[in-house]
């Protein structure tokens, strides 16, 4: 069997954390291969893996039947695996054409000496690889920008030229990260016939990180799926899309949690708190938000769900007035946010546990308890919600004394949402509590979440599982590629076929 | 290039040589010709530290070091060729002996100190650049703080402008065909984003390293050229290469702008005029100095011209062909 490149075991550890643990694959020659899975698979860190970037814990990685786990990432480069990267790195200072021969260096015939002295040996050198950075740019279409800044260009081109870098290198594997990561539907079409182009015409093994399922279910041959680390799914795109346990990983697990109690939505609509209308945000040349409107009324539970990149987050932040908007408004107890500072907005009670955490390592528990109060000038109210947080996270309070950065990720999710809570906001929001995070923490946490909502808070939860987020709000709004293409009751919505399709991309059909 | 060419361009910088040495004589006072030596040692420490802190994005601030080692090993060249060679072919000789130690202790400080970034990197160079001075100075064969030569012999005054500013020339030609070619793409690459540029092949840790070492080889060469300088003192001590020397280096590439190597020129010849033309503030000549800079930082932070290059692409062989 001719493998273009093989996993066997390959596990990756950092610190106590398993983020690839046991993945073995092979990747048939010239194949086009899907790895995909929900957030915090592991599978850039597979990626990083092959392409040298870390160096595995364990288990071997084979290409071209010699063992490359471990090699310094020029070394892999050298024998002909090139990447892209997830969150576009070119050298943006540096002009179009200068980026692509950058990666030409290795294969430079000129020495030091010739370069200082410019002999006809560097001229040639020099013509030759021009040449051939030429002729890439022309293939991408980016012939006539070659001269300019590559931070310049717009987010399409970036991508474009970083695949153009990684041809240079002559390389019989590529390896895309989320390629399409930024593209609308339209865009990601054209992507889809580039993929296979691009195999067809360099003769290429393509292996590809993408969530965006309409893409990898059309051009990939074969496609393996990861979360948490191991690999859960391995096969034909159809057969992928029907698995069980795909869905599960996707969709998330707890077809129980349906059923938790709820109480009835249909009395007197309390006032709106949160208000926002056609907003649109744009950074790093994606153009991230294309016009969500949403409420939120006082003590109601609203979930923003949607696949990666869906706008879930950015739409959080622009609330919260850490992105600037392009266009449209947002308005808080009836006010219009539109000059309000960030830090402002905690005063004025809106609270964020925002992704990833972002608590202080180095401080104590208590200390980044005491921070999330910076606004509270009552000592006693900070005393009195500070016992509050470690009622509703007993964990908590056994590690007051202990460092945040010593936390497991469920105990620092903990630490987020209290410290959030500790400024007493209006509105709390919540972006991804479950990332990344053990199952029966992420129980935990959802119980948690359930209680303080009881209490009368009201809460905009940001989530990727769809059915954890669904048994625990009221409504819901589903985004797709930045615009919302459902919204309702979270409990019809959970029965609803087509948020399935907005995950999984069988098409939603938009309005 | 033919062969022809290439003796028209030797017989032609022959030329240069003698007739910028008698013009010197003829024309310059003796305190014009000091500044001028100054404006040509400025030029190559510049030229030099940009090729690490410009082109690489890596913060070295003990270039001092270096010069030290440079000015020391060629010095002391010089003193054993003494009357054993005519001055010239002594101090070339003086020169490549001073390249090649600062050279190697840039390959020796470089292996251990580029594996770490920023702030990291800028203490241990500077760590490095103050041991390489106190070593001299408790070296007694060296003269200790006293200085080299030790008694009343002094250095020969060898090194007049046209081998100072030759040196500046040289430097710009070797480090501005380095800067634009294959190497200084990867070199760029590096400063730009590390990881994609190992992606891209290029063997990072390497390149820093060869960068730092072509870098100390130069200001090693400005040192020995500062140490022979025929209106200097003749005489060198390890107070000269102490942190603020380093500092007035890195003044004189931000002053220029970062990655630029007509900047760094142009930065080098600025801080050696200003200081001079501030004299008449006596003591408050250092915080008139300071004000200047703060002003300058407050109009163009990007320095004077940015990280482009001044327009004498013609001058410089590699841009012809990069514009080509």
């Amino acid at each position: 069997m001719s493998a273009a490149l093989s996993l066997s075991g390959l596990e990756m550890t950092f610190g106590g954390l398993r983020a690839v643990a046991g993945v073995s694959f092979d990747v048939p020659e010239k194949a086009i291969f899907g790895l995909i899975g929900p957030n915090g698979a592991g599978k850039t860190t597979v990626f990083n893996c092959v392409t040298g970037v870390y160096a595995p814990t364990a288990g071997t990685i084979t290409y071209q039947g010699k063992p490359i786990g471990g090699l310094p990432a020029w070394k892999i480069a050298d024998l002909g695996i090139a990447r892209t990267f997830q969150n576009i790195r070119l050298f943006g200072q540096m002009s179009v054409i200068e980026n692509v021969l950058v990666a030409s260096h290795r294969v430079t015939k000129a020495s030091l000496l010739d370069v200082i002295a410019r002999t006809a040996r560097y001229a040639d050198d020099d013509r030759a690889t021009r040449a051939k950075a030429m002729d890439l740019l022309a293939f991408f279409e980016l012939a006539d920008k070659a001269d300019q800044r590559a931070s310049s260009l717009p987010y399409g081109d970036q991508r474009r030229l970083e695949i153009a870098r990684a041809l240079m290198l002559d390389p019989r594997v590529l390896l895309l990260d989320e390629p399409a990561a930024g593209l609308n539907s339209a865009e990601a079409k054209v992507l889809e016939g580039q993929i296979r182009t691009l195999r067809d015409r360099f003769n290429l093994t393509v292996v590809l990180v993408e969530h965006n399922m309409q893409v990898v279910m059309a051009v990939c041959d074969e496609i393996h799926v990861m979360d948490r680390g191991e690999t859960i799914a391995h096969g034909a795109p159809a057969a992928v899309q029907k698995d069980e346990k795909v869905l599960e990983a996707y969709l998330g697990a707890g077809h129980d949690a349906v059923t938790a109690p709820r109480e009835s939505t249909g009395e007197t609509p309390a006032e709106v708190l949160l208000e926002v209308k056609d907003l649109q945000v744009a950074y790093g040349g994606i153009h991230a938000v294309k016009g969500v409107s949403l409420q939120v009324r006082r003590g109601e539970l609203v979930a923003l769900i949607g696949a990666n990149g869906a706008g879930k987050t950015t739409t959080l932040k622009a609330i919260a007035r850490m992105l600037p908007l392009k266009a449209g408004t947002v308005t808080f107890g009836g006010k219009n946010l539109a000059g309000v500072e960030a830090h402002e907005l905690v005063a004025m009670g809106v609270a964020m546990a925002p992704e990833g955490r972002a608590i202080f390592p180095n401080l104590t528990v208590r200390e980044n308890l005491e921070m999330g109060a910076y606004t509270v000038a009552d000592r006693g109210s900070i005393t009195a919600r500070m016992d509050e947080a470690v009622g509703l996270f007993p964990r908590l309070g056994e590690r007051m004394t202990q460092l945040g950065g010593t936390l497991s990720g469920g105990e620092q999710q903990m630490l987020a949402i209290a410290r959030a809570l500790m400024s007493g906001p209006k509105l709390l929001m919540l972006d991804e509590p479950s990332l990344g995070i053990a199952p029966v923490l992420v129980d935990q946490i959802f119980e948690a979440i359930d209680r303080i909502r009881r209490k009368g808070m009201t809460i905009l939860l940001v989530e990727q599982n769809t059915r954890r987020a669904l048994a625990a709000a009221q409504r819901a709004y589903v985004l797709v590629t930045g615009e919302v293409v459902l919204a309702g009751d979270a409990a019809t919505l959970a029965r609803d076929p087509r948020v399935q399709g907005a995950y999984l991309g069988e098409g939603v059909a938009l309005e | 290039m033919t062969a022809a060419r290439r003796l028209l361009g030797f017989l032609v910088a022959i030329a240069a040589f003698v007739a910028v040495e008698h013009l010197t004589r003829a024309f310059a006072g003796e305190y014009a010709v000091r500044v001028l030596a100054m404006c040509g040692v400025n030029a190559m420490l510049a030229v030099s530290l940009n090729l690490v802190n410009g082109t690489t994005g890596q913060f070295s601030i003990g270039h001092a070091g270096f010069m030290a080692v440079g000015a020391y090993a060629g010095s002391i060249t010089s003193h054993v060729l003494l009357g054993h060679s005519a001055p010239g072919p002594a101090l070339l000789v003086s020169c490549l002996v001073a390249m090649a130690c600062a050279g190697l202790a840039g390959v020796l400080v470089g292996v251990p100190s580029l594996r770490l970034r920023g702030d990291y990197l800028a203490i241990v160079t500077l760590g490095f650049g103050e041991i390489i001075r106190i070593s001299i100075e408790s070296l007694a064969p060296l003269g200790g703080s006293q200085g080299w030569p030790i008694g009343s012999e002094s250095i020969p005054a060898t090194a007049t402008i046209p081998w100072i500013w030759g040196g500046a020339l040289l430097t710009v030609v070797v480090i501005g065909n380095l800067t634009y070619s294959s190497y200084g793409r990867a070199l760029t690459a590096i400063r730009e984003d590390e990881i994609a540029a190992e992606a891209a092949g290029i063997p990072t840790t390497r390149y820093k390293v060869l960068a730092f070492a072509i870098s100390a080889m130069f200001t090693g060469l400005a040192g020995s050229l500062y140490a022979h300088d025929a209106t200097g003192g003749q005489h060198i001590d390890p107070g000269s290469f102490r942190l603020d020397r380093s500092v007035d280096i890195l003044v004189m590439i931000i002053f220029g702008g970062l990655g630029s190597i007509t900047g760094a020129v142009l930065g080098g010849v600025v801080v050696a005029v200003s200081l001079e033309l501030l004299r008449e503030f006596q003591g408050y000549r250092l915080i008139v100095y300071a004000l200047l800079m703060i002003g300058l930082m407050l109009a163009r932070p990007q320095g004077l011209l940015g990280n482009r290059e001044l327009n004498l692409r013609r001058f410089l062989p590699g841009r012809k062909a990069a514009s080509a």
